[in-house]
């Protein structure tokens, strides 16, 4: 059910119940109220009636007739019974027998033609003014007919009826209405929203001239596609660099191969190109394993298989790993880790982490430079491994982004990499919960430094 | 004719050069944006080649700056995205076409002659003179429906001449659309060069002093009425 179709029910709802209510009450009460009007009527009647009648000289009793008009109407029936019982005075109507004596009260009366009528008696002491004349009890009867009274009761009830479904009618399109207005900005919103697809989203929803409510919703809306937009740009750049550094080593191969065999040539240009082919081919190679690799960290389905590792030992493994990297760049590769430092790591990620850092050294460190493996205990139990050169270094502002994917630093030019060593070394150090932050080396060069938590038995 | 190709990786930038030169293009090489644009603004090449991502400074960039100091020459951008989008960025931004890696070398050299071609508002790759045909795309010259045998820097004299007959070209006009910076010239070595393009066309059976004409002080330009038929003459 749609939000108008709702708050048009509810406020029907609400007038059927209000007005409904209403009227049960005024239809029921009505009713007494007509008898009781009736009643009134009568009762004033019945004194009118008994005032009329004076005590004579001798006792005798008359009614003055000018204390009684009417007298003569068949529809306000009266009748004065006298002290023995006796009808002594009334006008035509189909009175009953006067005995036995009627009590004083209300009493109903059917008549011949089936007309109801209320009847009060009420008994009346008329006395004279001149105490010589002594005074008499009398009986006075007067009868209303009930009909009137019930249709002015049926014609209200009908009245509130009918105002009663005008007001259901205004009601209900009044809230469609004011349904319509109150829901109009969420239809501009709706429509603004609507219109943000992949490639818009630096649109923003206007929230000038919204209500409090709408404008927040507006605003949270707004930041939610901020962060939309900063992941999606993050993603583009992504693809792009990740498409560079995939088509780059394809094209150079095609291109090599293809320029070598527009013509004949000597074996040894052969050669040359040859290798240059097998030497893209290598980095692409290179390439996909370290897709492969972050690939499996991103996917990270199995448990990391932690044990206690002496830093020490894999340090040493992977300097005797990139023995020969080391020699062919020229740069030396020192390790300095107290024997007794342990980890809490999976080995082959930890070789892979210290790996990836030693290479990033040994590629951008210029020849005769140095690099190496430290690790120091840290405060809390926490163990710092520390990955130095004295090469360039990376520019405070480009930091961030080297741990991006595929990016590529300015001192990258011309250097062989993926531009994914130092994004898989983070990868690795985040499923391990340690902290990979890069810094200056005082002295020049960079210093990367993995600071693992402590161990459990630490 | 004189292309830059400003690319990062070194092994393609070379592979590319080599591909060029052999075509008979005179090529210089920038690894990065910033020396392209420097080559670009300093030296009037006919063509550049340009890779849009590049350290330091990106093709784009680079492209939008060259533009923006006047630089009118022809530009394929090299391109590794091939979405769409980013197509129409590299042609906004100022390029002429634009080639995604990667690409086959005889397309790169089609696409290279076309942004020449139309640079020059040429609509075929033929050009003739008189008896003297060239085909920039075979590169080929026939006198009379016979080839030419001329060198690639021959072919490449000839067909700067023939593109702009009348046009009178300086030795160093002549030297810069020919050579690369890697050469060092001597100040004749393009006097030597004509005077042997001359006598391969005397051999051929054209006046070759008379169509490739020396202005005195100035340098050399091309005749197109010694190259007419004899009937007209």
């Amino acid at each position: 059910m749609t939000l108008r179709g709702k708050i048009v029910l509810l406020v029907l709802v609400l007038t059927v119940a209000i007005l409904g209510g209403l009227w049960f009450f005024l239809a029921g009460s009505v009713g007494g109220w007509s008898t009781d009007a009736l009643e009134h009527d009568l009762s004033e009647r019945a004194e009118a009636v008994g005032a009329a009648v004076e005590v004579k000289r001798g006792g005798r009793l008359e009614i003055e007739e000018e204390d009684l008009p009417g007298a003569d109407d068949p529809a306000r029936p009266w009748r004065i019974l006298g002290p023995g019982g006796f009808t002594w005075a009334s006008n035509r109507f189909p009175w009953p027998p006067a005995s036995p004596r009627p009590a004083p009260g209300v009493s109903l009366l059917t008549d011949a033609e089936g007309r109801v009528w209320h009847v009060v008696t009420r008994a009346v002491t008329v006395s004279s003014k001149h105490r010589e004349r002594g005074s008499a009890d009398l009986l006075v009867q007067v009868a209303g007919e009930e009909a009137p009274f019930v249709a002015l009761g049926q014609h209200f009830r009908r009245g509130l009826l009918g105002a009663l479904l005008a007001a259901l009618v205004m009601g209900g399109g009044g809230a469609a209405l004011l349904a319509h207005l109150a829901l109009r900005p969420l239809r501009r919103f709706a429509a603004e929203v609507d219109a943000i697809g992949a490639h818009s989203l630096d649109r923003r929803i206007g929230t000038s001239g919204l209500d409090p409510e709408l404008s927040h919703l507006g605003g949270a809306f707004n930041d939610l596609l901020a962060r939309l937009e900063e992941a999606m740009q993050r993603q583009r750049r992504l693809v792009s660099r990740a498409s560079h550094s995939l088509r780059t080593p394809a094209a150079t191969i095609l291109t090599r191969a293809e320029v070598a065999l527009r013509r004949e040539r000597a074996p040894q240009e052969y050669r040359e190109a040859l290798s240059e082919i097998a030497g893209a081919a290598r980095e692409s190679a290179g390439l996909i394993a370290h897709l492969l690799t972050l690939s499996r960290l991103d996917e990270r389905q199995r448990a990391l298989d932690l044990t206690e590792l002496p830093v020490a030992e894999v340090a040493g493994e992977v300097a005797r790993l990139l023995a020969p990297r080391s020699a062919e760049a020229e740069v030396s590769l020192a390790v300095e880790v107290p024997p007794e430092l342990r980890v809490r790591a999976e080995r082959a990620a930890l070789r892979e982490l210290l790996e990836a850092l030693c290479d990033n050294a040994l590629c951008y460190t210029p020849r005769g430079g140095h690099a190496g493996i430290r690790a120091a205990a840290a405060p809390g139990g926490a163990v710092e491994l520390t990955v130095w050169d004295d090469g360039p270094g990376i520019p405070a502002e480009e930091r961030s982004q080297v741990l991006e994917r595929f990016f590529r630093g300015s001192a990258s030019a011309g250097k062989p990499g993926s531009g994914l060593g130092l994004p898989i070394a983070q990868a690795i150090a985040e499923a391990h919960r340690a902290a990979l932050t890069l810094g200056d080396r005082p002295g020049g060069g960079l210093e990367v430094r993995v600071r693992f938590p402590a161990t459990a038995s630490a | 004719m004189r292309i830059l190709i400003v690319e990062d990786t070194a092994s393609l930038a070379r592979s590319l050069a080599q591909g060029l030169t052999e075509e008979g293009f005179a090529v210089d090489v920038a690894g990065d944006g910033e020396e392209g644009l420097h080559f670009a603004t300093e030296i009037p090449y006919d063509a550049i080649v340009l890779d849009r991502m590049m350290p330091r400074m990106d093709g784009l960039t680079m492209l939008r700056r060259a533009r923006e100091q006047g630089v009118h020459t022809p530009v394929l951008l090299l391109t590794a995205l091939g979405e769409v989008q980013d197509r129409i960025e590299g042609l906004d931004g100022g390029a002429d076409d634009y080639l995604v890696k990667p690409f086959a070398f005889d397309e790169l050299l089609a696409r290279v002659r076309a942004l020449l071609r139309r640079h020059r508002g040429q609509a075929r790759n033929q050009v003739e003179v008189g008896r003297l045909r060239l085909d920039l795309a075979a590169r080929t010259a026939e006198v009379d429906g016979r080839l030419l045998p001329l060198t690639a820097r021959e072919l490449a004299l000839l067909e700067l001449l023939c593109l702009e007959p009348e046009t009178t070209f300086s030795r160093t006009a002549i030297a810069e659309r020919l050579y690369s910076e890697e050469k060092d010239l001597d100040s004749n070595v393009i006097d030597v060069f004509v005077g042997r393009l001359r006598r391969k066309l005397d051999a051929a059976g054209l006046p070759g002093a008379d169509l490739i004409r020396t202005q005195r002080g100035a340098g050399y330009r091309l005749d197109p009425a010694a190259a007419a038929p004899p009937a007209s003459r």
